[in-house]
């Protein structure tokens, strides 16, 4: 028998809470389309799902003559100016990049039934899918959740994907293997009390040592390098913990929060960094509201004060030492012994793709190697072949990688010849991993909303020839990094590269030309430890030149080991301009109208299909996100009524008031929990007694349902109770609305003009072993 | 047999002419700057980078077209919006219409590639109502044979599945002993082939 759907097929193999936040979304999705919810709700709540806008999802498409509209049949939209049936990118999280065979399984499959059969690794290693229709967005999840992939908080204002490096675990020049960590730290931020009302995102990031480019710490919102300590004899671990770094228009390099954190407090300190974000944090302007300007505005000096004394305030959890537990137990085991490659027949190919996409393990006779991803994409077909080469040779050693790439670790070195062979096999055995060939770009104009110019055109152009060109190239040059972003908000990571570009355009008479900024010398080391410099805009059809010119002059002027930074250093804003100056002119639009196209797009160039970003929705307050929960609950306890399910509908009727009660408590009191007698408690206490939840008709009415439902749960309902429990549930939720948007309104009135003194706060005491 | 929530149908070139990317991408803008499809078209999209990968798409909100050379070169339709119906009805509109995009294409590129009907692949993206299983080819298989069958008006029709891996879509393909001329094909003709359908 065919089961119905597949929430009934993969009920029994699935966590229960990863359902239970597939199923909220769901009800939300139907009650958007009943209108039920407010749009700029919605847009935020799909965003915290991974559910993405994607370019023209307002309707608007330019055809290279002139501005169409997409007349999608369905009227309703997903967000504000965002049309419902317009296809989007849904992004899925994987946390420190690791996945197993079994997920690759699944993560293909969805992608060729929900998407056109393309998975994209992005430079968070996360994957990404394109073109997707909303309404298949839950079923996605739900198989994904089957394999333990969740989308939740893949994008929107909270902590986003947890990156770490892909050597981790598996380096030279590591202190420990920091992925158990970055795992630990991952599970305990998602969905945490203290990060859901921040005014933009949190990207948080682990490194295993400080010189190499590891997990780029440097430009993450909170880093972590870990350290070890001789304290007393004993090698003990902790965190070198950094915060506001950030890319984006205006790049930060991270500072310094505390030195040597013990393995204890990462936890609780990040939960203190997220309070302080939430509650000073930026939220009207979103071009400023990531950590990295609050930590500027305050300084770093106030910014540690103010984490030290909300640490110390915080209530205890036990989670902060207990994970440490399943970190000592945590062990990769390599899928086969170790053994050396000596004396194996190397196969045609196989020596230059060994020098740029293996690298030797400390542990001897294993080696990592990188399966180089053409932008960042495979086919689904690519990744189930993919995931049966890994069956084969690594197991579950498998992990994305922020350079758009897979890799395979403790490959065992005399398996090396026959894993190019089968790698090649499948179309994915492309030499040139971490060079020049392996380039690094954004979604831009393909994709993106935002984008300005086609950060991907460009990328598979420039692939086309220096590929052909490869072989011949110096080593200094080849081994150069390009990374490119449709625009200045850097997705693609272009600070960061030896030769980076972002898009953005110029006007020639009445025509607008697609240019691309020249930014060079950025680090990919020392954990991106500087951002290179502007030196000014040249035509996109131009960059190929200015490639050649930029590495011809380098390899002419460079003196004798002279790193590419270096020599950019040394050559100076000025004659670094000079270099490209040639290549700046615009010809005329008669003589190479080329020049008014993007590259692969022979449409005429507009910005007119730029849209409104979605990168972190709008800043919706925490009230509004809570009471949605609320509402769908209610919807899907309507939705149980109808299907004749009478007990669940009763209880989720009651779910519902406790949601409510709990998004307004947690408007005053973020630690309340999900425990309901906790909840009614603090409600009574907060709302009831003090009468705020009254209004002046029917008093504190609503709220004695709760009371009512909450000490005398309807044992065994009829239809009739059950309908009135879902009844006063929905009574009560309007009466939370009525009353949050009394109190906001009286919260407005009583600002006052003057600037207020600074509450006192008690000195704080740091826990043991927290040094600052 | 129910619609399928996707289905998927590709046709191949003669002998596996190609197209530029160059040439796909400009013609693909140039239906949509001239309305010539029946859909709402969205974008065109290029994996030209990936190797076997889908090619070069034109996304429309209820199909893709997409030409690629996996297997050969080939246009592929797939539709994404569940077609009403039933499974026979959505093979044969899908059919039709990836036969009217064939036509159309070797029409605006002059002859550089013109398509020969006697191989069809027919991919139902569909793991939950169709899963890749002898199962499914013992009901399917039957009444993709007989489909094609009417349509090319012989018995002699051949239909084998493409993968017994259950992680790839459920696939067919139906090879016929002789081509047709994309001009002996139309709705008439390939109605036929479904007498009522179900819609
Ligand atoms: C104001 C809006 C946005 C800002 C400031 C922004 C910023 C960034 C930054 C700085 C990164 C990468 C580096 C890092 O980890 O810090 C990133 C990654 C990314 N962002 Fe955005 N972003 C914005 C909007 C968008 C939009 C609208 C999209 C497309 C729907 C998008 C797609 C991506 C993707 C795909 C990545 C990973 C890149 C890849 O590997 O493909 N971003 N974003
Ligand atoms: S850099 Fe710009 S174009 Fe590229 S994905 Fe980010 S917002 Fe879009």
């Amino acid at each position: 028998m065919i089961a119905s759907n597949w929430k009934e097929v993969l009920a029994p193999q699935t966590e229960a809470s990863l359902s239970h936040e597939i199923d909220i979304f769901e009800g939300q999705i139907a009650l958007m389309k009943q209108g039920k919810l407010d749009e700029k709700v919605f847009a935020e709540t799909r965003l915290r799902k991974g559910v993405y806008g994607q370019r023209y999802d307002n309707g608007q498409r330019h055809d290279g003559f002139q501005s169409r509209t997409l007349s999608f049949p369905q009227r309703h939209v997903k967000g504000p100016g965002t049309e419902w049936d317009a296809p989007g990118m849904q992004r899925i999280k994987i946390p420190f990049g690791g996945m197993t065979p079994d997920q690759m399984d699944v993560l293909a499959q969805v992608a060729d039934e929900y998407a056109e059969g393309i998975l994209h690794v992005t430079t968070r290693q996360d994957f990404q899918l394109h073109y997707v229709h909303i309404e298949d967005t839950p079923d996605m999840m739900r198989r994904l959740a089957s394999v333990g992939i969740t989308t939740h908080e893949a994008c929107g204002n909270v902590v986003r994907n947890t990156t770490c490096c892909p050597l981790a675990g598996v380096c030279h020049t590591e202190a420990f293997d920091v992925t158990p960590y970055a795992k630990a730290l991952a599970d305990f931020l998602m969905g945490h009390d203290d990060t859901q009302d921040f005014g933009r995102k949190i990207k948080v990031a682990f490194s295993g040592c400080e010189d190499k480019a590891c997990g780029l710490v440097m430009m993450h919102d909170i880093g972590f390098i870990g350290k070890t300590r001789l304290i007393d004899g004993v090698k003990v671990r902790g965190f070198d913990m950094y915060v506001g770094g950030g890319l984006g228009t205006i790049p930060h390099q991270a500072k310094l929060l505390a030195a040597f954190v013990p393995e204890e407090e990462i936890m609780p300190i990040s939960q203190a960094v997220s309070r302080v974000f939430a509650r000073l944090g930026e939220k009207k302007n979103r071009n400023r509201a990531r950590i990295k300007f609050l930590v500027a505005r305050l300084g770093i000096e106030a910014f540690q004060r103010l984490v030290q004394e909300e640490r110390a305030l915080l209530p205890f959890d036990d989670r902060w030492g207990g994970y440490l537990e399943e970190v000592y137990a945590y062990r990769e085991t390599p899928f086969k012994p170790a053994s050396p490659l000596n004396g194996k027949q190397r196969p045609e190919g196989f020596d230059t793709w060994y020098r740029t996409n293996v690298r030797p393990q400390p542990q001897e006779g294993y080696v990592v190697t990188t399966v180089h991803l053409p932008l960042g994409d495979l086919t689904s077909a690519q990744m189930i072949q993919l995931a049966d080469v890994a069956r084969k040779y690594v197991g579950d050693n498998v992990r994305t990688t922020v350079e758009q790439n897979i890799v395979f670790r403790w490959v065992a070195e005399s398996d090396l010849p026959a894993l190019y062979q089968d790698l090649q096999a499948i179309g994915l055995g492309d030499t040139g991993a971490g060079t020049i060939v392996d380039i690094t770009a954004c979604p831009g104009t393909d994709t993106c909303k935002l984008g300005i110019a086609s950060s991907r055109g460009l990328a598979r152009e420039l692939i086309i020839r220096l590929k052909a060109k490869n072989a011949t190239l110096d080593r200094a040059i080849q081994d150069l990094r390009i990374k490119i972003s449709g625009c200045f908000n850097s997705c693609g990571q272009h600070h960061v590269a030896d030769i980076g570009f972002f898009g953005n355009s110029r006007k020639s008479g009445n025509r607008k030309v697609p240019h691309f900024q020249v930014v060079l010398g950025g680090q990919w080391e020392k954990n991106a430890g500087s951002y290179g410099l502007a030196i000014g805009s040249v035509p996109a059809k131009s960059v190929p030149e200015v490639v050649d010119a930029i590495t011809n002059a380098y390899l002419e002027q460079r003196e004798p080991a002279e790193r590419f930074q270096d020599w950019v250093v040394r050559l100076g804003k000025k004659e670094a301009r000079e270099l490209i100056r040639p290549f700046m002119p615009i010809p005329a639009f008669e003589v190479s109208p080329a020049f008014f196209a993007d590259w692969g797009d022979p449409r005429t160039f507009t910005l007119g299909d730029l849209g409104i970003g979605e990168c972190a929705g709008e800043v919706v307050s925490l009230f509004s996100m809570e009471i949605s929960k609320a509402e769908s609950e209610a919807f899907d306890a309507q939705l149980a009524l109808e299907d004749g399910e009478i007990q669940t509908a009763a209880e989720r009727g009651f779910n519902a008031m406790i949601y409510a009660a709990k998004a307004l408590v947690r408007t005053e009191f973020l630690d309340v929990g999900d425990d309901p007698d906790q909840i009614v408690t603090s409600f009574r206490k907060r709302f009831f007694d003090t009468e705020k939840f009254f209004d002046p008709y029917a008093k504190g009415k609503f709220g004695r349902y709760l009371f009512k439902h909450h000490k005398d749960p309807v044992e065994n309902p009829n239809q009739e109770q059950a309908r009135q429990v879902i009844e006063e549930a929905q009574l009560f939720i309007e009466a939370t609305h009525a009353c949050e948007m009394r109190l906001t309104e009286s919260i407005q009135q009583s600002i006052p003009v003057l600037p207020q003194a600074k509450p006192k706060r008690k000195p704080v005491k740091l826990p043991p072993g927290y040094k600052n | 047999m129910t619609s399928p929530q996707r289905i998927q149908i590709k046709l191949y070139t003669k002998n596996n002419s190609a197209l530029s990317k160059d040439v796909l991408i400009d013609r693909f803008h140039s239906w949509i700057q001239h309305d010539l499809l029946d859909e709402i078209p969205i974008d065109v999209a290029d994996y030209s980078h990936v190797v076997d990968g889908p090619g070069i798409l034109l996304i429309t909100h209820e199909a893709d077209y997409a030409f690629d050379e996996v297997g050969g070169a080939g246009l592929r339709y797939v539709r994404k919006k569940e077609m009403p119906g039933s499974l026979e009805f959505a093979i044969t509109q899908g059919f039709l219409q990836v036969v009217k995009a064939a036509r159309l294409l070797e029409q605006d590129t002059a002859g550089t590639v013109s398509f020969d009907l006697a191989r069809v692949e027919i991919t139902i993206l569909d793991r939950r109502l169709y899963p890749n299983s002898s199962a499914t080819t013992d009901s399917v298989q039957p009444v993709v044979t007989g489909l094609f069958s009417t349509i090319f008006k012989t018995k002699q029709v051949e239909c084998a599945r493409v993968s017994e891996d259950a992680r790839f879509p459920f696939a067919l393909t139906i090879r016929a002993p002789h081509t047709l001329e994309i001009d002996e094909i139309s709705p008439a003709s390939v109605s036929e082939a479904v007498l009522v359908p179900s819609l």
